[in-house]
């Protein structure tokens, strides 16, 4: 399988999970396994998904084409100055989930998000639950957050956004 | 002039029945036929399989088409509102073709007609078959006057069941295909086309362009069309020498006829002579019988029709040309690209491969690469054969990274493309 299969392979996971878990939504134990399976493979889609896309984009468009800070904020390395010149490094520079889909609707959308809007406050919060769950520690996630409508909302907003950003950058519909 | 009689029954028609003599009687006292006209008599035909009465006569597009009803019934007494006929097809090529020759005065034939009185009095030539050239036939009149012969066959006192048997068989045709137009328009154009395609060896010696999609890989006329027009187009590119980082949509000739574009380059009588376009020509021919060679070789891939052809579906075949046309000024790219067929140890153009390609922003239907004809597939075509010919590996041939790399270049220079233009605007 190609890894532009296995990232949308985790939003089907997401939706099996969410199922899961309103079907024992009676076993609060038992449906929060799968509430945060849901929440963290929705995650997993997204990102992966704006991993290929940066990457395609990073290794493909030529230094004619784009600026030299963008190729590197693309392929998530560092500039270095060498002998004079500015030139990618092979240190890593890994980017944050928030700033890819701002850069990528901004510089190949072109399109702002609303960051007052609906949409980007749901991203935010979703942000933060996946944040407290995978770096668990106290005072950085509230259990309370992880319920079935969070869980629902998770995948809802990916989704939402890696349309947008499909409409946007490609100007066709995604359809998962 | 008078008429000793006004009819003749045919060996067949001798027990024809007097209610279709007197119908034959009215029609012939009612409508102005060429026949009346010039002294002629009908001949009264029974219809073996219907057992129908019918005449054949000629009338002229102003006698006829004010009696026309365009829109009769198929069961007059039951069911009156449902119209015999099909929907007329306006945007047919044929259609619109049929209409352009109406009016330069083409002659139609065997428009099947009821003469029938019995409702709507004011138009008792009621329109069984044929609707498409009596349209085109009123057009001509409307627009420019034309006022022709035209011929009919005109059928009487027809029960229910003669009536729609006669209706579906007069509506009722084997499609003919858009290749076999083309095909014919092409032959009316001359033999250059067939014989630049028999001297590279995409066609035999004294073959003909095939009249459709067919599972031996024989070239169409639009699909031989496109492949020049895309090589006179890359080789006619002025913009700019980063080939690579261009998204380019290789054209697809219209079918149906003649193509404007194709049209155009053809008045240019030198092109067929060109060295280049030869070598091309040559080189795709190749590519193509080495595609089918390897297919059928494999026993897994060889119930692919698809795969076996893959060198002349559109997207390949018009992507191709245009790369060759391109690659002209960049010798070395060239040959690489010429190459491909010499490197593949396998199907050159790896079909397979092709078929499972995905970008992450395709949908679960994608079908893979060169499956369809759109601009996107075509360009991400062309993107894979600059992509190849730009290798430095020189013994390389297509394989899966090499389309992935191909299609992400592509939708990353159209993405980037898009905004330039969109830049530029606010600007």
């Amino acid at each position: 399988m190609k890894i532009e299969q296995l990232v949308k392979t985790f939003v089907d996971d997401s939706k099996f999970f969410l199922k899961e878990a309103k079907s024992h939504s009676n076993n609060y134990p038992l449906s929060l396994r799968f509430i945060k399976a849901t929440i963290i493979c929705s995650w997993c889609a997204l990102e992966g998904w704006l991993n290929c896309i940066t990457y395609g984009f990073g290794t493909s468009l030529s230094n004619r084409q784009i600026e030299l800070h963008e190729k590197a904020f693309l392929l998530e390395k560092k500039l270095k100055f060498n002998n004079g010149v500015w030139e990618i490094d092979k240190v890593d520079n890994f980017q944050k989930t928030e700033n890819k889909i701002l850069f990528l609707l901004k510089r190949f959308g072109p399109h702002d998000i609303e960051k007052g809007g609906k949409l980007w406050f749901n991203f935010k919060k979703i942000e933060k639950i996946r944040n407290g769950l995978v770096h668990a520690k106290t005072g950085k996630l509230d259990i309370r957050d992880l319920t079935i409508n969070n869980a629902e909302l998770a995948i809802k907003t990916i989704i939402e956004i890696m349309k947008i950003l499909n409409k946007n950058i490609f100007k066709s519909e995604l359809r998962i | 002039m008078e008429r000793k009689t006004f009819y003749i029954e045919n060996t067949l028609a001798r027990k024809c029945p007097q209610q279709i003599i007197d119908a034959v009687k009215d029609f012939d006292e009612e409508i102005a036929t060429l026949e009346k006209k010039e002294g002629l008599s009908f001949i009264i035909f029974k219809d073996g399989k219907s057992n129908a009465f019918y005449i054949e006569c000629h009338i002229n597009a102003d006698v006829a088409l004010p009696l026309i009803d365009f829109e009769p019934a198929l069961d007059i007494e039951e069911q009156p509102d449902y119209k015999a006929n099909r929907d007329l097809q306006p945007l047919h090529k044929a259609y619109i073709q049929m209409q352009n020759d109406a009016k330069t005065g083409r002659q139609f034939s065997d428009l099947i007609i009821e003469y029938n009185n019995e409702y709507k009095k004011d138009k008792p030539l009621k329109l069984l078959g044929g609707q498409h050239r009596a349209k085109s036939i009123e057009l001509a009149l409307k627009d420019k006057n034309i006022i022709r012969p035209h011929g009919f066959k005109i059928y009487f006192a027809l029960t229910m069941e003669q009536r729609a048997e006669i209706a579906q068989i007069s509506n009722t045709n084997i499609q003919i295909s858009l290749d076999l137009i083309d095909r014919l328009a092409e032959t009316k154009l001359g033999p250059r086309l067939r014989d630049f395609y028999q001297k590279v060896g995409l066609l035999k010696p004294n073959q003909d362009f095939a009249d459709r999609r067919n599972p031996n890989g024989i070239i169409t006329t639009r699909l031989a069309r496109t492949f020049l027009v895309n090589f006179l187009n890359g080789t006619n590119y002025r913009n700019g020498n980063d080939l690579n980082d261009k998204v380019f949509d290789p054209y697809l000739c219209k079918t149906g006829g003649i193509d404007s574009v194709y049209e155009k380059i053809i008045k240019n009588k030198k092109i067929w002579d060109s060295d280049k376009l030869i070598e091309a020509g040559k080189n795709f021919s190749e590519l193509h019988k080495k595609q089918i060679q390897a297919i059928e070789k494999d026993p897994v891939l060889k119930k692919y029709n698809e795969f076996r052809n893959k060198a002349i579906s559109a997207a390949v075949i018009s992507s191709w040309a245009l790369v060759a046309g391109l690659l002209q000024k960049y010798p070395n790219r060239l040959k690489k690209f010429y190459s491909l067929v010499k490197e593949s140890k396998k199907d050159p153009l790896n079909a397979k491969a092709m078929s499972e390609a995905r970008h992450v922003s395709d949908p679960p239907t994608y079908r893979g690469l060169a499956t369809r004809s759109d601009k996107k597939d075509k360009g991400r075509t062309a993107q894979l054969f600059l992509f190849y010919s730009d290798l430095q590996d020189k013994k390389k041939g297509i394989d899966e990274d090499v389309i992935d790399t191909a299609i992400a270049k592509y939708e990353a220079n159209k993405a980037n493309e898009e905004f330039r233009k969109k830049e530029r605007k606010l600007k």
